[in-house]
């Protein structure tokens, strides 16, 4: 009986304690680290709190010369933990190929400082705020979410840390941050290119949107309405709240009102669902939809006659002609990839850090303000999604590409640009 | 119309019938041991984990197999779960605790399958797919295997609890511990027992909402949610009044979109759930035990 108590306050005490250590400590425990194959990830991931230690990783501890620190807020954890994942793998592949040719400035190695923000605003400050106390990091990646940007992007500013926030909102290209820099095409250019395809290409009379309740669906609903009215062409708004589990009405008002085009503009989950249930209840008509079924975790989740035809807005495709993106992404899907391809998370933020890097070159030193300065005035950047060019609001892509699902498999359709 | 209504309503017996499935199983725990099980919807994850991660993906079994399989493993895994950590947190001196104590396994449970498992959502492709044609109306394959699948294990269960004699002993627990226990019931194995058939009956539900979900840590969220709500609409406490809470949820929740924009059926089942709590305050089906 003694021992039955013993043990139960003990089971007790371990799951007070696991309290603590939600976020990533629970790797503490015996269970098998499989999602990566590298153990200084694993490391990384035992986040030491807010005493702004480094947690290196990419390569060795025996850097010569000074090394450059590069933060990562990653979101390793939380809702979006699979993408969080693959952002560390794109930092990691980005940071050895720098290395490997050389380093920066000179012969010097970059090391990355990958902390994990759990998908979570709250949590993303508290990674800026560890970056933030390292005197040693010149330049932030990440976060991701736009509302995680917005949560981190004055605590940058009053810092004077250069960060690349990956998220497309519109509204923050509002931001006036000169610190605050944006990679990906924002959701205004991909909506627009989205209504532009429906409008020019596809001549639809009745365009049906099933979009997701949150700021990324709205948004992109109400762009691709405003443009369709403007051509006299009839839109059919359903939303999808998030979480939800059967569209069935949605799909069934879209159907009964005789759309001849359905525009998706859904968070992954629902993504699926509005897929397998469009295709179950018969509604055989032309789709655009948000770049989710680009990316392998999201379109094997869904059977091949769901999404065949589909066009995507995207910032990335993999299967296309251009040599670059084909040598990428056989080189991410053999040393990197653990079995996956390559997709836009791993593109982007490959490309975020190359820019950074790109950037620290052409301002000579590890100068935040110089790094700054030297990202402002980008011009002509090669990346993976496009042309990068520097413009009043900080951001740098202004196209979107357009790809098709044909046999499966998204195939590059066209390239847009912004007006 | 007549057949959007007959589609809407096929859902929603479906998904009503989920709901009261998700009741009934954490019921039998509340009914046997007194302690509510925040858990639950993290234990349905771990069911389609085990079944879709190690079974049918990672070991190839055939889908019989690894339903048995599946159901085993939660059985013993709800033994082990009452045993080791219910049955300490339940003699906690304040509810609170125990409640708590759940809550924070749930999040043990999250974190265990992210890293067994990995973070990315994957499913079984070509599991329970396709559409079943009667007239003109269509509705999924998966729906009318959860309609069947779920009036078999109530069925099932309600026999169980009342022609035999361990499901006898669960009730005779359920109404009084000490008399139980006084019978010569062994109280903490009966508890165990009951424990895990509700973590069977979670695995039943974890298997069943793959088609319609996929698996990912946040597949069970909702229908957690939407559980308690059919339990404490039909009758908190009392199996045949959650199984009757559940199917009208499912169903009003459905049919809603006749009425109202698609925006707010999520609003419904919890709007009922309020409307309830200040009309009868004991369920649908108020039943003392």
């Amino acid at each position: 009986m003694k021992i039955k108590k013993a043990l139960a306050m003990l089971c007790t005490a371990a799951l007070i304690g696991s309290l603590a250590g939600c976020g990533g400590s629970a790797e503490e425990t015996k269970a098998p680290e499989k999602e990566t194959e590298k153990a200084t990830e694993a490391a990384k991931e035992e986040t030491t709190g807010g005493s702004g230690e480094q947690e290196t990783g990419g390569g060795s501890e025996a850097a010569s010369g000074d090394t450059i620190y590069l933060g990562l807020s990653a979101k390793i954890t939380g809702a979006d933990a699979a993408n969080g994942d693959r952002m560390v793998k794109a930092a990691t592949m980005a940071v050895d190929e720098i290395n490997a040719n050389g380093g920066l400035l000179g012969g010097r190695k970059v090391e990355l400082v990958i902390e994990d923000d759990q998908t979570d605003n709250a949590a993303a400050l508290n990674v800026a705020n560890l970056f933030i106390a390292n005197d040693d990091i010149c330049a932030v990646v990440g976060p991701w979410n736009s509302g995680q940007i917005l949560a981190v992007e004055e605590a940058y500013e009053t810092a004077g840390i250069p960060f690349m926030g990956l998220g497309t909102n519109p509204s923050l290209l509002e931001l006036d941050n000169e610190y605050c820099f944006l990679v990906r095409a924002n959701d205004t250019i991909m909506a627009s290119a989205a209504a532009n395809l429906i409008i020019n290409e596809i001549g639809a009379k009745k365009v049906g949107i099933m979009y997701t309740t949150n700021e990324f669906g709205t948004g992109a609903m109400e762009i691709v309405k405003a443009a369709c009215e403007a051509e006299n062409i009839e839109v059919l708004p359903e939303a999808i709240n998030l979480g939800d589990t059967d569209v069935t009405g949605q799909i069934l008002e879209l159907s009964t009102a005789g759309v001849d085009c359905m525009v998706v503009w859904a968070s992954d989950a629902e993504y699926v669902i509005t897929a397998r249930q469009a295709y179950e209840l018969g509604l055989d008509v032309e789709v655009v939809a948000s770049p989710a079924v680009t990316m392998d975790q999201v379109r094997e989740l869904c059977e091949p006659e769901w999404v065949e035809g589909w066009y995507s807005v995207t910032d990335f495709v993999s299967q296309q002609d251009d040599a670059t993106v084909k040598e990428f992404c056989e080189r991410y899907a053999s040393d990197y990839g653990e079995g996956q391809n390559a997709e836009l998370y791993v593109a982007d933020v490959y490309s975020s850090v190359m820019l950074m890097a790109d950037a620290i070159e052409r301002a000579g030193s590890t100068d935040r303000a110089a790094i700054k300065d030297a990202l402002a005035e980008t011009k002509g950047f090669a990346m993976l999604q496009g042309v990068a060019n520097c413009d009043d609001s900080n951001a740098f892509i202004h196209s979107a590409a357009v790809a098709q699902i044909k046999d499966y498999t998204p195939t590059m359709y066209k390239t847009v640009e912004a007006e | 119309m007549l057949q959007s209504i007959i589609q809407l309503l096929v859902t929603g017996v479906a998904l009503g019938f989920v709901y009261a499935l998700v009741g009934v199983e954490y019921t039998l725990i509340w009914q046997s041991s007194g302690l509510l099980n925040v858990a639950h919807n993290m234990l349905i994850t771990t069911a389609a984990y085990v079944f879709a991660g190690t079974f049918i993906l990672g070991l190839g079994w055939p889908v019989w197999l690894g339903v048995l399989a599946t159901l085993v493993v939660m059985f013993i895994l709800g033994y082990l779960i009452s045993a080791i950590i219910f049955n300490p947190l339940r003699s906690m001196p304040l509810t609170m605790y125990s409640i708590v104590g759940t809550m924070i396994f749930a999040k043990v449970i999250n974190e265990a399958l992210r890293l067994i498992y990995g973070p990315y959502t994957f499913t079984i492709n070509g599991f329970m797919t396709g559409v079943i044609r009667l007239g003109n109306v269509v509705f999924a394959k998966a729906y009318g295997v959860i309609i069947v699948v779920a009036v078999v294990i109530i069925v099932l269960l309600q026999s169980f609890l009342k022609l035999t004699k361990p499901g006898k002993a669960i009730r005779c627990v359920s109404q009084n511990k000490n008399a139980a226990s006084i019978m010569g019931i062994n109280v903490d194995v009966s508890i165990n027992v009951s424990t895990g058939l509700s973590c069977v009956i979670c695995g039943i539900i974890g298997i069943l909402v793959i088609p319609l979900y996929t698996v990912s840590l946040t597949m069970s969220n909702m229908i957690g949610l939407k559980g308690w709500a059919a339990g404490i609409v039909g009758g908190f406490g009392y199996i045949p009044g959650t199984i009757v809470g559940g199917l009208l949820i499912g169903i009003v929740e459905s049919m809603s979109v006749l009425a109202i924009p698609s925006t707010y059926k999520d609003i419904v089942a919890f709007v009922l759930l309020i409307v309830v709590l200040l009309i009868r305050p004991g369920g649908i089906m108020r039943h003392r035990i």
